[in-house]
């Protein structure tokens, strides 16, 4: 049982690394909260094979990678996906890791303050309705491909912001 | 705008589409074009996709609350706008762990029910915290987690969790509507605004909730996401327990309405009814929650797996967890609580004098409490593994019990109440030794053995005074009328057989039915009878000195089975039932039979 709970915590901790490992290669936000979910699953399943002390990490890490190539082969008959060749291009781009991870999060918090407020609430409303684009459409009055551009816009501005402050922190 | 901007902001836009599932064929082959042979390209990706996950986890994604672990881990639970197909997904994976009992917990809740947009710090403060007992935690954004007291607010989007055996809390909101968070639970409360008209969602991830909304809000609705179902109630008062397996949700007042996650199958609660729902697709009915008297007389605001009355009806002893809960007996409030167990306790007994009891489980250690001071007394170690069975002779003198690592054969232990010095040491080389009854002039004490039989002892001697074989039937639980002259057994072929307890035969068996029976107890005076069936109900019956039986009473709010413990009150006017993850309760016995 103590194990157990042990093992939670650091599954709990890991959400979120998990969540940026698995995002990395599985573009569409819905098929990735599926792979973590399977991911979650496996370690539950194959609990005993952890030791505790050893890098759990590397370990999750690992399932990871297993279940994003079994979701790929899944997908190969019914959904559009990059093609091979473009999935080994991105995945030469080295994960950042977990701190890297947790110092863009604190940047960005910061980042969002500086958004207007029109803007803010536009990116809230996309991350709420999560698929449901349709309802964001009637809600707003525009059509989606104007929705985009706007996010895109924003992402955009929130992504530079979010370098120059590492930057910054970096300098400093 | 420069070519290579325009690129960007067509890569952002495609990513985003992506993202959502919202791309073409022909937008994939312009994205993959933008992205093939560009390392620039691929490096603005890999940041909005971080990016994406950051704000998916800030706006849309609840936070992954930790479940209190009792049998079985949970997974964190999924972001909202998850659908059911996910839950088809992985509903054979979740059918190989059976008894593992990992699911996936579906945050319900979509577009449909869109949030109003309010900046992270003007969230609405939309409830209180009253009635806090024990370590009661909220968890917000970040996993920051504060203990909290009565009077605390929470804001939309928080985690309340009730640390402990000890702990409960009630939440109330600005309409009046209230929940009752019971020992071990974990619970995300979330809520729309403008408050007086609003949606509440809470996600039970674990736990026992009872919740109640007032009438005058009708208008409003509550929808509560569990790992196996999500119920929508409109002004209706609601228990719900959620384990690592189940659902179980019993309607008092109002509407309301199921639906599993694994199938999406709907069904619909009217008032007066219960449902219990797992992650099989299996038939699942609301089944109506009658009974005589139809409401327990109170609930109690913790679950636990052993209980007994005091003799002088002073106190109802719970055991809950490492705790013993002293509680009134009749409303169930929790008077004070007995600490001293390090593991979880599983039986409780009460001497006839009421002022000493004694407590055992998983804990090494047997405690005796005198219940007059509310402090230990004395404690005896058993061995690693604690207790199986224990039972106290009717003069208080005799301490019986059952070491748990004792295998394959069996080892009881009689010892003085008083001294803790062993009395006799009863080795059985057949089988484990699993309940023991003493007889109401303590001269006998029966026991349950792993060779499918009855052995009956004498407990001043040590010596066998009976065996009765049961073939290959097993009997389960035991217990001598209060006259003495029968000894009850409930037995796993569904059958409770009655054995004279003077020529010793079997003189009859009632059949309980499919579902078969467990817990028993009988009442120290009255010849009154109760057992739990597994379909969900207890039955109460009336013995007389030819045995003849009349049922006094059927009680059927519980879950899929019924409670593991059941004590009467000295009088037999009143009922306590308990078991695992369902509140206990006390019932009103009526002194004859309707």
């Amino acid at each position: 049982m103590q194990h157990n709970e042990e093992l939670l915590q650091l599954i709990t901790r890991y959400q979120r690394p998990l969540s940026h490992f698995i995002s990395r290669q599985v573009p569409r936000d819905s098929d990735a909260e599926d792979v973590l979910q399977e991911v979650n699953l496996v370690i539950w399943r194959r609990a005993d094979e952890y030791q505790r002390g050893t890098d759990f990490g590397a370990w999750v890490f690992k399932i990871a990678q297993f279940q994003i190539m079994a979701f790929r082969q899944k997908l190969v008959r019914d959904r559009l996906q990059f093609s091979d060749e473009l999935l080994a291009q991105l995945a030469r781009h080295e994960f950042p890791g977990v701190q890297a991870a947790d110092r863009r999060r604190e940047a960005l918090h910061l980042c969002l303050e500086k958004l207007d407020r029109g803007d803010l609430e536009l990116v809230r409303l996309r991350y709420e309705a999560g698929d449901d684009v349709a309802s964001l459409v009637s809600r707003l009055g525009r059509n989606a491909k104007a929705i985009y551009r706007s996010l895109a816009r924003i992402h955009e501005a929130l992504m530079i912001c979010i370098r120059r402050r590492l930057t910054a922190e970096d300098l400093t | 705008m420069n070519e290579a901007v325009q690129d960007r902001s067509e890569l952002s836009a495609l990513v985003m589409q992506l993202a959502a599932g919202q791309i073409g064929e022909a937008e994939l082959v312009r994205l993959e074009a933008l992205l093939l042979d560009d390392p620039s390209a691929q490096r603005q990706y890999h940041e909005l996709r971080a990016l994406n996950v950051e704000l998916l986890w800030k706006f849309g994604k609840p936070l992954p609350a930790l479940p209190v672990m009792r049998q079985a881990p949970f997974v964190a639970p999924l972001p909202h706008s998850r659908t059911r197909a996910r839950a088809r997904s992985i509903v054979a994976l979740v059918a190989s762990l059976a008894a593992v009992a990992v699911v996936a917990f579906l945050w319900s809740g979509n577009g449909s029910h869109p949030m109003t947009a309010v900046k992270p710090a003007e969230m609405p403060l939309f409830a209180e915290m009253s009635e806090v007992v024990g370590n009661v935690e909220i968890i917000a954004e970040g996993n920051d987690v504060k203990f909290v007291g009565t009077g605390s607010k929470l804001l939309s989007g928080q985690t309340v969790r009730t640390c402990g055996d000890e702990s409960s809390t009630a939440v109330v909101y600005a309409d009046g509507t209230r929940l009752d968070l019971a020992n071990g639970t974990t619970a995300r409360l979330w809520q729309t605004v403008p408050s007086e008209t609003a949606q509440k969602r809470v996600f039970l991830t674990i736990g026992v909730m009872r919740a109640e909304m007032p009438s005058s809000s009708d208008d409003a609705t509550m929808i509560i996401s569990t790992p196996h179902a999500e119920v929508r109630l409109h002004g209706a008062k609601l228990a719900s327990s959620v384990d690592p397996t189940s659902t179980y949700v019993e309607l008092e007042e109002g509407t309301a309405e199921l639906i599993r996650h694994v199938d999406g199958q709907p069904i619909r609660l009217t008032q007066g009814s219960f449902v219990v729902c797992t992650n099989n697709i299996e038939p699942m009915m609301a089944e109506p929650l009658s009974a005589l008297p139809t409401e327990p007389r109170s609930i109690g605001k913790i679950h636990g797996s052993a209980l007994a009355f005091s003799p002088d009806n002073a106190f109802l002893a719970v055991a809950s967890g490492e705790r013993i809960q002293l509680c009134h007996p009749e409303t169930g409030e929790r008077l004070s609580a007995l600490t001293g167990h390090e593991k979880s306790v599983r039986h409780v007994a009460i001497a006839t004098s009421a002022d000493r009891m004694v407590s055992g489980g998983f804990d090494p250690f047997l405690i005796v409490w005198d219940t007059t001071k509310r402090q230990e007394l004395r404690r005896f170690y058993v061995g690693p593994l604690g207790t199986r069975c224990l039972a106290l002779s009717p003069d208080n003198l005799v301490l019986a019990y059952v070491p748990s690592h004792v295998r394959q054969r069996g080892e009881l232990t009689l010892c003085d109440t008083n001294t803790g010095e062993e009395i006799h040491k009863i080795e059985y080389a057949k089988g484990e030794i699993e309940s023991l009854a003493f007889s109401p002039d303590g001269v006998m004490l029966a026991t349950v053995t792993g060779d499918h039989q009855v052995v009956v002892w004498d407990p001043r001697t040590g010596k066998v005074l009976h065996m009765l074989a049961l073939g290959k039937v097993r009997a389960q639980k035991l217990a001598f009328t209060s006259d003495g002259r029968y000894l009850i057994g409930t037995c796993d072929d569904h059958k409770i057989r009655f054995w004279d307890a003077n020529r010793w035969e079997l003189c009859r068996t009632h059949d309980c039915g499919m579902s078969g029976c467990g817990s028993l107890a009988v009442a120290s005076s009255g010849n009154t009878v109760a057992w739990g069936l597994h379909d969900s109900t207890v039955e109460v019956w009336k013995i007389d000195a030819d045995l003849e039986m009349k049922q006094v009473a059927v009680y059927r709010k519980f879950r899929k089975r019924g409670p593991e413990a059941l004590a009467f009150s000295a009088n037999a006017r009143k009922l306590a039932t308990t078991r695992d993850w369902e509140l206990f309760k006390i019932w009103d016995v009526p002194a004859e039979p309707n």
